[in-house]
This record gives C-alpha cells, structure tokens and sequence, in this order.
C-alpha cells in the first residue's frame, strides 16, 4: 500500500525534497526510501555511548563523586543526530588510548580504601591476594550495570581468572581487581550499546528486541544512562515483555526526576550543542561574548525546555514563543536587562534566575536566544543563511544542500560595504548569480527574519546605520518581525511532526524507516490530539511494541573467526 | 589491519611474569623497527617527553606576541631572539585566568590556574599540576617520575600532586648531576632490562577483552563488523603498545653522559641565573636523551621575578611597578631588558634539547615543552593575555609554527590541549570561568 | 514571585524600560571601571629631576641612617640573598631599613614614625595644567592652581597632582598613558571590590537640564569583558548601608553631566584605600558613543589615609614600589592645601582629582526576598 501510495509522488520529492512546503518529513523520509534504497523492518543497532551515558552510567554506579570523562571520541551526527551517528561510529587507536587511560584512572578511583566500604558486596579473606570468591561477587554486581546486563559465565570466569592472576602478581587483591574492571571499561560491550533481538511471541514469524536490549533502549532514551536495578530485574523477570510490566517501567522512568537528563540529552544533540565546544566570536567586534556566555548560553535553553515541558507539561510549540527563560547575570548583559547576582561576592557570578519578557519583546521563544542565533552566525557577522538553514533542518526536517564549490563569497564577507550596508543588501547582490539564488531562497528569506540579533545575541535595529527590515514570508505564512516569525515556526506543520520524528530516530538510534512510517504516522497523530505534551509522545512511543521491533536476524555470515 | 591472534600471548607473558630480567625480545616484535633502528615502522617513535619551562613577569603586551595569527609569524620584538626556533613552537596569545570574585593574589593566582586549572582557596585541595596529569601517562616508567629545576636558589616549583605540596626544585646543576649521572645511573643501553610488572599483568588481562571478539561480533552486519573491526584493530594497537613497553627499550644512541659540573655562584643575579640555568638545561636535555625521565619543570625565574644585577636593589620585579613608561614608545626599557633575558633563557633551554640528535630528527621533536609565566601584564598583575609558547612536536602529535590567538578565553584551553595530545583522557579542564572543554585543535596533528 | 519583582525594578531603574515615562524621570546607571589620580603629565614638570627608584632610594635612606658604605654595600647585595624569606624578616638587613627611625638612641619603626627619620626629600611637580577643579573659589591669580587641560577652568586645586607629579610610577598623561602604579592598584582591587555606582536622573537626559547624581555602592564586583575591561550592561544590587548612599546636584551641559555637593564618601578596600572622604566635591563626565563616558571626580581629601594607603605595607613598599615612605610623609604635610587644623595651624587636608570611566549598568535596589527566595539551584553555577 504505502509504497504504492509514495511511489507516484517520489520523482517531485526526490528532486527537491526541501522544496516542498507543507511535505512532513516521514513523507519525504519515505518517498526518499521508495526511490530506490532498501527500506524493511530495522535491524538493531550498536551504538558508541556518548560522553554523557558514559559518565552517568558510572556516576550511577559510585554514586557520584569520582571525576569521569566520557569524550575522548569526536561526535559523529548523521541525520542531524549524534544518536544516529553513534551507531556508525568507531573507536579509533587515538580514542581508545585516552579510553583505556580513563578506564585506568577510574577503576582505581572506584576502588579507592574510602569506597570500598559502601562499593564492594565483600572483603577478601587478605587484601594481599586473590579472592576468587570476591572477585567474582565484585565483577558480577558492577559488571551487570556497565554491560547492561548479567555476565555470561564465560565473561564472568575470564575476568575472574585475570584479577586473580593479577592480584597474586602484584600482590594485591584490588589492584588484580582494578586491572579486570579496566578491562571491563575497555571492553565492546560497555563502550557500545548492542542490541539483541528475539522472535516475538506475540507476533509469530516477527522479532522484538531482547527484554535487556529494550531496558537499555527505554533507559538511554528516558534517562541517557544504562538500566538501573529495577529496570534490569524486570528484564530478568519477563516483566518488561508484558504489557502491564512495560507500563509499570515506562511509568516510573517518566515519573523519575531522571527524565530530565534524558530531555536535556535529546534537545542538546537536535540543537547541535556539542558545537559550543567549538564556537567563539571575534573579541574585537563582540568583546561581551566571553567563556562564560559560552557556557551558560545552551544552559539557559536546556533550562528554558526543561521548565515548559517537564515542569508545567507545556505545549512543544510555544518552545518557540515562550516568554519564560532563565538568565544568568551574564546573559542579562547580552540580552540588556537587568539580572542581580545572588550569589556571594567571592563567588563566581553564574546563578540562575527565572525570567519573563513583557509581551511583544522581540526576544521570545528559544529560537530567539544567544544558543540559536549565535550558534548559527559567523564568527564576526550575523548569517541569515546559516540561521534559515538551521531553522529548517533543526525544527522542520527540511534539508537544506550545501553550497557549491568556488563560490565567491567576498560581497557577504565586506560587512564595511560603502554601499551595501545591511545583510539583506549583501545577500540580495550575492544571490543575484543563478547559481545561488535557489538555495538562498530556501534559507535567507527566514534567517532575515532574525537579523535583528547580531552574531553574539545581541537585539539592535540597524546595521551600519540602515534600519534593518525583519519581514519575509516563511511558506506561505508571511512575518514582519522576530516574533511574528517564530509565530509562523510555532504554527508550521512540519514543526510537530520533525519533533516527532526526530525523537523516534533518537530513540532506537538510526533513520525510521519505510516499515515504521505507520507508528511514526500514528505517534504523530497522538501527538497533535493530546495537545503536543512531550511526555505523553513518550509514553506512547515506549509503550508501543512497535518501539522495540526489529528485523529477524540476518542469515549467518560465511565468514566465522 | 590485519588482527593477529593474541591468546597466546596472555598465557606466554603470564609465564614470563614470574622472571626478574628478560633480555630477550619477543619474535614478532622485531617486524616492527624500521631499516635504520631509528624508529618503528608503525610510527611508533622514541618515548614522548614532557616539560615546563617557567619564567616570571611574563612580558609587556604587544612586544612579544606576532602580528600575524595563523602560520608564517615573527616573533614580538622582546621574543626575537626565538625566531630561528619559532618553526618548531607554538605561540598562544590573548587567554587569560578567571578569578571569579576570588582576590587576584598577585603573582600566584595566575600560575595557580596556568598548571592547576583553577583558583586555589584557603583549605582547598590543590589540583594536581598539568605535569602530573601528563606524567600519569607518560612517566612512569623512568627512573625519575619527573625532575625539577630552580635556577635563582630558592627551591621552588609548580608541580604538585592532587593536593600534596609542591616538588621542590634543585638549586644546584652539581648536585643535579649527582643525582641524575651519580653512581646510581641506570644505563639505558646496558645489557641488562627488567620489564615492568603491573605493564606486564596489564597487558595480560587486556587480551580478555580482544579474546572476546568472536563472541562480541556474532550476528552483526557486514557495515557493523567492520565498525568493530575497527575498534579491535585499536584494541590491538594498545596492546602492541604494551608489548613495547615490555621490550627491553631500543638503544637510545643519543645518550651520553656531560662532564661532571664544579658548582657555580647561586642567586638572583642575573648572570648566576643564566649561567645555573645553561648548566640546568644541559643536565635535563641529557638526563631525557638517556631516558632517566620523560618530565622535566624548569622554574628559570620565580613569579616575582628577583632577577638583577650584583649590588642593585632594582629588580626585575620592582622595575615593572616603579619604571616610569616611556610616553612615546609606550615601554618599560629596563624591564623590557630583563623580559629579553627570559627569552634568551628559552632559546638556551630549547636548543640544548635540539641540539641532540636522534637520527634525521631531535630531542626537541620527541618534546612538548610548555613555556609560560604569572601574569599579562606585571605593571599592573593583570591576568589578561598571558604569554604561552610551547615548543616541540611530541613525536609528530603536535604541529608547530602556529600562532593561535583567542582573546578572553581561559587558559587552561592551552593546558587541556596539552592533556589530550600526551594522551591524558581529559574532555575537560578546570574550575568555575576556567574551566574549559575547547581544545585548540589547530595545534593538534 | 521573584520573575515578577526582577520585572518591577527593572522598571525603575533602567534607562531601557520606557514604561515609567508618565513620571517624565529617567535614570541612567553606570559603573566607575577605572579610577586614577587625574595625571597630566608634561615634559616640563619636573625641573629638578624625578624621585629616584629603589636602588638609590635604599642608598640614600642607609646614608641618612648614618649606615656606613660598607654595610650598605652588604645589604644591596644580601637584600634578596635570603632563600624563602625576605630582607623584612631577614635578622642582617631587614633591621637597616625597617628599623631605622632613631629618638633618644633607639630604633623605632620608620613607617609608623616617620617624623623621627631625616626627611630625604621629594619632588613634587609644577606647571600651567593639571585636571580637576576650582575649589576654593581663587581664580587663576592664585599661583598654587593649574588650568585644566580639558575644561580651560582656571584656578583648578590639585595637590594630588603636585604630590605624584615626578614620582616614575605615577607619570601619565591621562588619557591614553595610563599611571602604572595606580592602575596596578585599581586592576587588583576590582576583582573583588564591590562596584562604585553612579546613577544620574533628570526630567530628559537627552538634553540640557538639572540633574540630580548618587553614587552608591554595589554588593559585588563588577566583570570583565574579553578585553579585560569593566563589561557593561550588568546589573548591581546597591548597599542599602544609607553610608553608602550619597547624592549631588548639578545639571547637563553641552552633553556633559556636572555636579557638585558638599560631602561624598565611597567605601574602598584595604588593597587599595579604605575610603574616600571628599570634602567640597565634584563631578563631571561626558558620554561618548559607545555609551562609556571619562570625566573626573575632585574634591579635598585627609592626607593621613592617602599616607597609610602605602605605609601600611611598610618595607614591602619601599622594597617593591620603590617609594620613600618618610620623603612622601614630609611631602604630603608640605603640600596639603585645606582644613588647618586649629591647633598646629597645619592643613588635614589635600586637593585632589581624579580620572574617572564610567561604562552602563543597572543599579537596582536590593530585595532581601529576592536572596531569601533563590533556591539553592539558582545559585549553583553552570555544570
């Protein structure tokens, strides 16, 4: 049927899949696949961790306290997620030094005298020997919560066998085991997320991911960390196969003030965040942008999502007109209004307050804030090309091609042109060349929208002494100003469903495929009658047996090692 | 690559482990050393060598920091001295420290930050110095874990331990080579070689987790087994790593050991400083052509600088608050002079490392030495663009010939750098404003 | 709760919210980001030389002691010979100069007893132009005043001036030369002194008209930009200390804001100098159009804390500022200008002036709600 449906409409989307105003993304998503790619049931995937699961599936086993790293990788973003490109990213010599370095480090700091008391299930009979009965209970309790699961005996035994081998060598019965749990941390099935599956029961001849594999799916996905006890035990049980153990699981992972690390996860990779580590502004031009508004500018968003969807279980569209935010004395210097500092005056001048703007400020909605807008500039120069090109892949699902080779950018550069003064002027005479008038319609008709904020953040009205003029037309919908704008984003058909969609791909870590179309379709649907709540979208999704389902496993490979 | 198989190995080195001295290699590791026995065919060089070299006062701005950002720069005019090296180092300029409403204790919140990442408070722990950080990684397996040098008779340093108290510095050069080339100097290139027992029971269980690959990548996809295949081949490079680290070390042809020093005058007068610090720098260049150490931390002058001349009350320090500014050049012009000395320490320092040769490269290549001072401007203690240089490639990890300016970002961007290219697994360094996760990737090879 | 109060007095005290406009007052707040004495230094101000630097500073002060050429020679070579310890606390040469105030054979502590030490003498300097103001009313007849270089007021009083005018860390023609050893004083103190406010309301500060000026004092220190200078457009709580509070009257002219009153009191640091008492004062500034403005606070001021603001470090002065702490005694008594004390005759008191910059801010009152009512999580800084 859908391919049948899709098939008729591929050759338009398939050659300006952009193009299409009002086309949704699981549209094009499908209609793209239909044209030719291979698009069946899902098979699981393996996924790197990122630097955040890392760090919290450690801190959830110390309990905090210990310094973990996580990033010694470069994130990978497919599909305009890190999540999707984790499962087509390595580890390559460089990264697994610093790997194995950090497994070191943390290893000892775990079994450091100060924590073994509250850490280790036992003793050894002599601190100065191997214990093969406390290495195998220590390797098995922590080991379960880095692999996700319980050891195979197998894995168990080899590890028991090095500490104690280790231990006796040096002597020392924790420092045979530090080296085994190193190992642990070094080894594939902690540093990669594999999923397993099974056939379904419920539905003969199809398979669903194994009942541990789907507590990982569930808890990086709610929580951006492994399983934790409860969650692995009803996957011990069969619990977490049953409908009603599902929702019991799936209820208290939303219900955990946990579900926080997990939103803010999912918005700091669809926003592109880990580009802060990477982004600076010229000092000369814009000596207000410093370290500190670096930092605190993706916080203040985080902060901003966190508060209108979890706390007051807001509508996801008003994310782009919400008056509410939360500054920091820093921040109040870019935006201009006045932040007091309530932190002590030997204190480092970060603390968080709430904030609302009058009505009609321009700056509302967090597409108006220094993380989208200076994020998405030049270092010395507003760009509303790079903001056009982000509002439509970032929030819409609109892909955007890239320029081509040997463009000549010198007119949009010379921001101190005697002549053409304001962005728009530049980009009016830069795009005047066939070659790029296309693209630049698609992106700089909106991203003038926003050239009321300079590259840094900052509101102005002019440039270069010229009144700057915010109006376009975003698909139909015309804007005069910033708010107008994000109001017609808000409205946009695609913004809901690219959220929903976006949130799937996060969710089991590649592109959706043809065979999901309908759960997607049906989520999206859900989403739009419960009134576009964030975490009823979650629940739905994790509830559905079509979350976990996957394709039978491939036919054996000749190639055996 | 192609994955050789290890279970072997684990049960062969777990049987070697009970052996004091091994001088024999293992076979399969002789594929690896190249023609000339200079380096290892897989890129795998001589040991990586880390340094601080120290120097008070810094500089006034403007006079030391190039013109050009990028490649192809001269160096300041108070730095010009360094111009025939500056191909082999990097300048960092425009970073400062962030004191975040802690009091600027002048001349010690700006090393504070600088080597440990962050303002230390009454009753803090101190952070451990970035040369510890890297030591971890790379110097423990020398004779010394590192050696510290003060060139002005007091015995200071800025290395430390997580919240132990600072190393002292030697003040002597004699007594320096006492320790270093003394009756207790191990010959690298002697017959006799020990392997390191936890490296040994570590490379041993490494091998668990290569073992396991068979099971790991059962089931998986042609483009997911090659992911794996991927990390395997990493996994295996570690564990060739460690199989080096076994071997009894390759010659080190460099190595000899200098003539036996007299001991001069110790002090703050300028001409004990430059002489005790040539001494120094040919004492620690030899010391890592032997492989005694792979750290060393040179304190040339301290953060108050005492430097001067015999008989003169008017030192380095006191110069850069009581001088008047010449109106038209903008200078300082004793203390200008007194900052030229600094540069002429560095270039002392840097070529006695490169002047020993190691093969078609030199010591200084196998280096990165971090070269910095306490503040930005010493007229005023300011902490704003405090000069940073570092010098050396570390064995082709780093490039060099780069100016990197970035005005009003923390230091410690210099010093997370520095972490990750001596391969400390550090995403992020330091505390509160200092606290940074942008590395300076334009320096990374 | 605490949204809606950040909203009300962001209301009243910021120059961006027009909302107030029905009372027609606006105000506009600044920072003081620098603060200096106001040098104008020429090439001819100082006929007799400068005050020399330390090396001589010691050999004078050691001969004045009737120290002979020997033990002089001994402490300039030993004065920094001391591992771990300076020459202070050094048994050898620490005693030569810290110790060298005599009164009835005795040796006394010379920085707290400086009129029992030979006075060594001080240039002060002399010329037609120094910044500040006319104070006590003579005109340029009087010949112990200068004509501001910027203003052309004549009969401008500024001792502070005179007092620095041919000491080498003091030298600067303001601005663009910047004094070295203030500015020292000034960078190191603003990372944790709180901010000085000053906040100027009118009917309309657009044009010329009667304006009223306070300036407070902030509950914390201000914060850099990437340049390292004051960063505008913050927000400061003001000291509800009513000391901290004091208000002048004056009016815009020709786009420059000019007060006057007769007492001003700023708080300081102890780095730094304690407070700052004005007698008489006055202000002027001029915005420029970035939105910083430059101008001079001027006014008397007691010598005494001027003279503790550096004797209270005592040998550290002179051995790292290279100041003769007894020749700046003598010379600050000789040079003040008012407020005779009634029983000696001598003035207490010393013309100064001051160089000020100013960049935007928000002062706003403080509201110990607000602090009561932040949740531990607002004040925990960015992860």
């Amino acid at each position: 049927m859908l391919l049948r449906k899709f098939a008729v409409v591929t050759p338009v989307l398939a050659a300006a899949v952009w193009a299409l105003p009002l086309s949704s993304p699981v549209q094009a998503a499908e209609a793209y696949s239909a044209a030719g790619q291979v698009a069946d049931l899902p098979q699981p995937t393996v996924r790197r961790l990122t630097p955040s699961q890392y760090k919290n599936i450690l801190t959830d086993i110390t309990g905090g306290g210990i310094a973990v790293e996580g990033k010694f990788e470069p994130d990978v973003r497919e599909g305009g997620l890190v999540e999707v490109g984790n499962g087509q990213a390595s580890i390559s010599t460089t990264g697994m030094e610093r790997y194995s370095a950090a497994a070191l480090l943390i290893s000892r700091e775990i079994l450091d005298e100060s924590r073994r008391a509250t850490l280790l299930p036992c003793a050894p009979a002599s601190p100065k020997h191997s214990d093969d009965k406390c290495a195998r209970e220590v390797l098995s309790k922590i080991g379960k919560f880095l692999f996700r699961r319980p050891l195979s005996e197998n894995e168990l035994k080899n590890r028991v066998s090095v500490a104690d081998m280790a231990a006796d060598k040096l002597g020392d019965f924790y420092g045979g085991l530090r080296l085994a749990l190193a190992s642990m941390l070094e080894s594939p099935q902690f540093l990669f997320r594999r999923e397993e599956s099974e056939p379904d029961p419920n539905r003969p001849g199809e398979y669903r991911l194994t009942a541990y594999s789907k507590a990982s799916r569930l808890s990086f996905f709610l929580w951006d960390s492994g399983p934790d006890a409860e969650l692995l035990a009803a996957a011990e049980s069969g619990e977490l196969h049953k409908p009603k153990g599902l929702q019991n699981q799936v209820d208290r992972l939303l219900a955990s003030p946990r579900l926080e690390a997990g939103i803010r996860a999912f918005f700091t990779d669809i926003m592109h965040f880990d580009a802060f580590e990477a982004l600076s502004k010229d000092a000369t031009i814009y000596p207000q942008f410093t370290a500190d508004v670096v930092r605190d500018a993706p916080e203040q968003t985080l902060r901003t999502i966190v508060d209108h969807l979890l706390t007051h279980n807001g509508d996801y569209r008003d994310l782009f007109v919400t008056p509410n935010t939360f500054l920091t004395p820093i921040l109040g210097s870019i935006y201009k209004v006045p932040v007091p500092d309530l932190a002590d005056n030997d204190s480092p001048d970060r603390s968080w307050q709430p904030f609302k703007y009058a009505e009609n400020d321009p700056r509302a909605g967090i597409l108006s804030q220094i993380s989208f807008v200076a994020l998405h500039s030049h270092e010395g120069r507003s760009s509303p090309t790079l903001r056009g090109k982000a509002l439509r892949e970032l929030f819409l699902c609109q892909k955007v091609p890239d320029p081509p080779a040997n463009v000549d950018f010198t007119l949009l550069q010379d921001t101190s042109n005697a002549k053409l003064r304001t962005a728009r002027d530049r980009l009016q005479a830069h795009a005047a060349s066939p070659m790029c008038a296309g693209c630049h319609k698609i992106t700089d008709n909106i991203g003038l929208g926003m050239e009321n904020f300079d590259s840094s953040g900052q509101y102005r009205t002019t440039e270069n002494g010229v009144p700057i003029q915010p109006s376009g037309v975003l698909d139909g919908v015309a804007f005069s100003d910033v708010p107008s704008l994000a109001k017609a984003i808000r409205n946009h058909r695609a913004a809901p469903s690219c959220f929903v969609s976006r949130m799937h791909s996060y969710g089991v870590g590649r592109a959706s495929t043809r065979a999901e179309a309908p759960f997607i379709a049906t989520l999206q649907k859900e989403f739009s009658a419960d009134g576009y709540r964030v975490a009823d979208l979650l629940r739905t999704m994790t509830l559905s047996p079509d979350f976990y389902r996957v394709a039978p496993p491939q036919l054996a490979s000749a190639e055996t090692n | 690559m192609i994955i050789k198989k290890q279970f072997t190995r684990r049960k062969m080195l777990g049987g070697m482990l009970s052996g004091s001295a091994i001088s024999v290699a293992l076979p399969f590791l002789d594929c690896f050393l190249n023609n000339n026995g200079t380096a290892l065919a897989d890129g795998t060089d001589l040991p990586l060598c880390y340094g601080t070299w120290f120097f008070g006062l810094g500089y006034m701005p403007g006079r030391w920091e190039p013109k050009i950002v990028g490649r192809n720069y001269s160096m300041g005019v108070d730095c010009e001295a360094l111009n025939p090296l500056k191909h082999k180092m990097n300048v960092f300029s425009g970073m400062k420290c962030f004191l975040d409403g802690n009091p600027n204790v002048v001349h010690t919140s700006g090393p504070q930050v600088m080597f440990g990442g962050q303002i230390t408070r009454g009753g803090d722990r101190a952070p451990a110095s970035l040369d510890t950080i890297i030591a971890e990684q790379i110097g423990t397996r020398t004779r010394f874990r590192s050696l510290e040098v003060s060139c002005i008779g007091l015995p200071m340093s800025y290395t430390r331990r997580a919240g132990a108290a600072p190393n002292p510095g030697e003040i002597s050069p004699a007594k320096l080579y006492a320790r270093i080339f003394g009756p207790d100097f191990v010959d690298p290139n002697a017959a006799d070689f020990k392997p390191d027992t936890f490296t040994m029971v570590r490379r041993s269980v490494l091998s668990v987790v290569s073992d396991e690959r068979n099971d790991f990548v059962k089931g998986l996809g042609a483009n997911d087994r090659q992911r794996m295949d991927q990390y395997f081949t990493s996994i295996r490079e570690l564990e060739q790593q460690l199989d080096l680290a076994l071997q009894k070390p390759k010659p080190l042809a460099a190595c000899t050991i200098p003539q036996k020093q007299e001991e001069l005058p110790i002090g703050a007068v300028v001409e004990e400083v430059m002489s005790n610090h040539k001494l120094f720098a040919t004492l620690l260049a030899h010391a890592l052509a032997c492989g005694q150490t792979q750290v060393v931390n040179v304190m040339f002058s301290q953060a108050v600088s005492n430097l001067r001349h015999e008989g003169n009350a008017d030192t380095h320090h006191v110069l850069t608050h009581e001088e008047k500014v010449d109106p038209v050049t903008g200078v300082q012009p004793k203390v200008s002079w007194f900052n030229q000395r600094s540069t002429e320490g560095m270039l002392n320092f840097l070529t006695a490392l490169d002047s020993i040769k190691e093969g078609d490269a030199t010591l200084l290549d196998r280096c990165l030495i971090f070269l910095t001072t306490d503040v930005g401007l010493a007229m005023n203690h300011g902490l704003e663009n405090v000069p940073m240089f570092t010098a050396g490639k570390a064995g082709g990890r780093m490039k060099t010939g780069i100016h990197y300016s970035a005005k009003g970002d923390p230091v410690t961007r210099v010093g997370l750098t520095l972490q990750q290219v001596m391969g400390a697994p550090a995403s992020v360094w330091g505390k509160d404003g200092n606290r940074t996760a942008q590395t300076i990737s334009e320096v990374v090879a | 709760m605490i949204k809606s109060k950040i909203l009300g007095l962001a209301v009243c005290a910021s120059l961006f919210c027009g909302a107030q406009a029905v009372q027609a007052r606006e105000t506009k707040s600044f920072i003081i980001s620098e603060f200096y004495p106001a040098m104008y230094s020429e090439a001819d101000n100082c006929p007799e030389g400068l005050n020399p630097l330390a090396n001589e500073q010691f050999r004078k002060a050691l001969e004045l002691a009737g120290r002979s050429e020997e033990e002089i020679k001994l402490f300039l070579t030993d004065l920094y010979k001391n591992p771990g310890a300076g020459a202070a606390t050094s048994a050898v040469v620490g005693p030569m100069i810290s110790e060298r105030a005599r009164f009835e054979g005795k040796a006394y502590n010379p920085y707290i007893n400086p009129q029992l030490v030979p006075d060594p003498g001080w240039k002060a300097a002399v010329g037609r132009y120094s910044y500040g103001f006319n104070l006590d009313g003579r005109g340029g007849d009087d010949k112990a005043s200068f004509e501001d270089p910027e203003s052309h007021e004549r009969g401008v009083n500024n001792q502070l001036f005179r007092l620095w005018g041919c000491t080498q860390n003091h030298i600067a023609k303001l601005p663009g030369e910047i004094p070295n050893y203030p500015s020292e004083a000034w960078e190191v103190v603003i990372e944790t002194m709180p901010v000085w406010l000053v906040s100027v309301t009118g009917q309309d500060l657009s044009k010329d008209g009667d304006v009223v000026i306070s300036v407070d004092r902030g509950l914390k220190h201000g914060m850099r930009d990437a340049h390292g200078h004051m960063r505008p457009d913050m927000t400061y709580m003001i000291d509800p200390d009513p000391k901290a509070h004091n208000e002048l009257r004056g009016k815009i002219v020709d786009g420059e804001v000019r007060a006057e009153g007769d007492a001003l009191f700023i708080r300081g640091d102890p780095f730094f100098q304690p407070e700052f008492n004005f007698s008489k004062p006055k202000i002027r500034f001029k915005l420029g159009h970035d939105g910083k403005g430059h101008g001079l606070i001027g006014g008397y001021m007691p010598w005494l804390p001027l003279y503790w603001q550096h004797a209270s470090h005592q040998f550290i002065t002179e051995q790292l500022r290279g100041l003769d702490v007894v020749g700046f005694y003598n010379a600050l008594r000789r040079l003040a200008d008012y407020d005779p004390d009634p029983v000696t005759g001598e003035n207490r008191q010393m013309s100064t002036a001051w160089w000020i910059e100013v960049v935007p801010a928000f002062a706003i009152p403080y509201d110990p709600e607000l602090e009561r009512k932040a949740s531990k999580d607002q004040l925990a800084s960015t992860p």
